[in-house]
């Protein structure tokens, strides 16, 4: 796992751009695929597998971006976050469509490598996010291992709970409720942690 | 709203009197089935609490796509993106438009708008006069696939009338209407043309208004505002679906 890396826009100047989209302003649309599309592109990337499905998947999130910029509020979350979860949806519609083309690599030990790096900070240029990462970054670290590992797993390989139960080996509804459990346990720790 | 999961029972804490947290969690995590994404989808815009709980995850699962090392994409793909959206090209100025409410947040709904342009071999419409049928000049579909509901707008050659045609049944909350306005490079902020039925159909009187003629650079827009429609003269609801108008072939 390489070290945290640099984010690439304050969060301000993100919904700075977001603004100037909604208004049709192209450069900072323009401004805003730069500085962000390699995030995105990243976490499509890891969910399709597939770099030409990963650039479908990115050119739909951003033509979505483009069209509804305007309804970004700060209720909607940090921007960049906003963002992925654009991408992110796509892709997982991508692969509820396409499920059977799409292979699925053993990767058991995900969740483990992307946790184990929690101690690895790199050089974030902002600490509101730094700390937010941090948080959940723990409190899945305090969930027992089911519960972690069939979040981690469904949020970085889009596995729906039938995948997750072949995956994990377990029966389907041992499977759901470790998603549900640890989404309430989750919900609970981050809320404590003052994370809402 | 919350959905009732089989391991509710179990999943569910004591104390606990509400598990819609947890289905915002599922929803953004992606493992909800496809009824019940549907059946959050066709609420998060309609209930606050809900929209704030999937933010909520969305937020909080979102830093976790942060762990991943940036990638840059290829070059093309943002020429791709310029290519689809016409960056660059003259385009009608549609940024209040831009609000695809209920697709924020919403993978499953995928629009589809088409274009039909009936040219002189379209039967038309009979006039009771027995004057020669007008030949449709214009029309719009307007279709969510995901749900298979839509609407088909035509209108003839003299542009006085609209007729619009619900394909399907649009599930509209309680004491809302829809409402179709026309926008044009002109009137950006848009006319409303009237309310439109979830089923059914109905034709609609076209203004007779040098800025808000049919043509290839109008769009029309349905928008969802409180019963009777918007008390404003511009929309005052979310903006659900857009389309273009055709070309005038006539």
């Amino acid at each position: 796992m390489k070290p945290r890396t640099r984010l690439a826009a304050q969060p301000e100047q993100l919904v700075e751009w977001l603004a100037g989209i909604a208004r049709g302003n192209e450069r900072d649309f323009q401004q805003l695929y730069r500085a962000t599309a390699p995030h995105l592109y990243a976490l499509l990337l890891r969910i399709l597998k597939s770099e030409e499905r990963a650039e479908d998947a990115l050119q739909d999130a951003y033509v979505k971006i483009w069209q509804k910029a305007e309804t970004y509020s700060a209720e909607r979350g940090a921007p960049l976050t906003w963002l992925l979860s654009v991408a992110r949806y796509r892709a997982l519609d991508m692969l509820r469509r396409n499920r059977p083309e799409v292979a699925l690599p053993e990767e058991p030990d995900l969740a483990d490598v992307v946790l184990a790096d929690t101690t690895s900070a790199g050089p974030y240029e902002d600490n509101m996010t730094l700390q937010a990462m941090d948080a959940i970054e723990a409190c899945l670290a305090d969930l027992p291992e089911e519960q972690r590992q069939a979040l981690l797993m469904a949020y970085y390989e889009g596995l729906t709970h039938a995948e997750l139960a072949k995956r994990m080996d377990a029966p389907l509804g041992t499977v759901k409720s470790w998603v549900r459990r640890g989404l309430l346990k989750l919900r609970e720790s981050l809320t404590e942690r003052g994370q809402r | 709203m919350t959905i009732h999961n089989q391991n509710d029972d179990e999943a569910q804490g004591p104390g606990e009197t509400t598990n819609q947290g947890v289905d915002a969690g599922e929803y953004v995590l992606g493992t909800l089935d496809g009824r019940q994404r549907r059946l959050l989808d066709s609420q998060i815009h309609f209930d606050p609490d809900l929209l704030r709980d999937v933010a909520f995850w969305e937020e909080h699962l979102g830093r976790l796509a942060l762990r991943l090392p940036p990638e840059t994409p290829p070059p093309a793909a943002w020429t791709g993106i310029k290519n689809r959206l016409g960056l660059g090209q003259y385009r009608p100025k549609l940024a209040i438009w831009r609000g695809f409410a209920l697709a924020a947040s919403c993978a499953a709904l995928v629009f589809a708008s088409m274009l039909y342009m009936y040219v002189g071999t379209s039967p038309g419409t009979a006039t009771e006069s027995g004057d020669q049928p007008r030949r449709t000049a214009y029309a719009s579909l307007i279709r969510d696939e995901t749900y298979g509901v839509g609407w088909l707008i035509t209108a003839g050659q003299d542009k006085r009338q609209l007729k619009v045609m619900a394909l399907g049944h649009y599930q509209l909350p309680g004491s809302k209407s829809l409402e179709l306005w026309l926008i044009t490079p002109e009137r950006v902020s848009g006319q409303s043309l009237g309310l439109i039925p979830a089923r059914g159909e109905v034709t609609l009187p076209l203004p007779d208004n040098e800025d808000l003629v049919l043509s290839d650079r109008a769009t029309f827009a349905i928008s969802i505002e409180p019963e009777g429609g918007s008390p404003v003269g511009s929309p005052t609801g979310q903006t659900i679906f857009i389309a273009p108008v055709s070309a005038d072939v006539g």
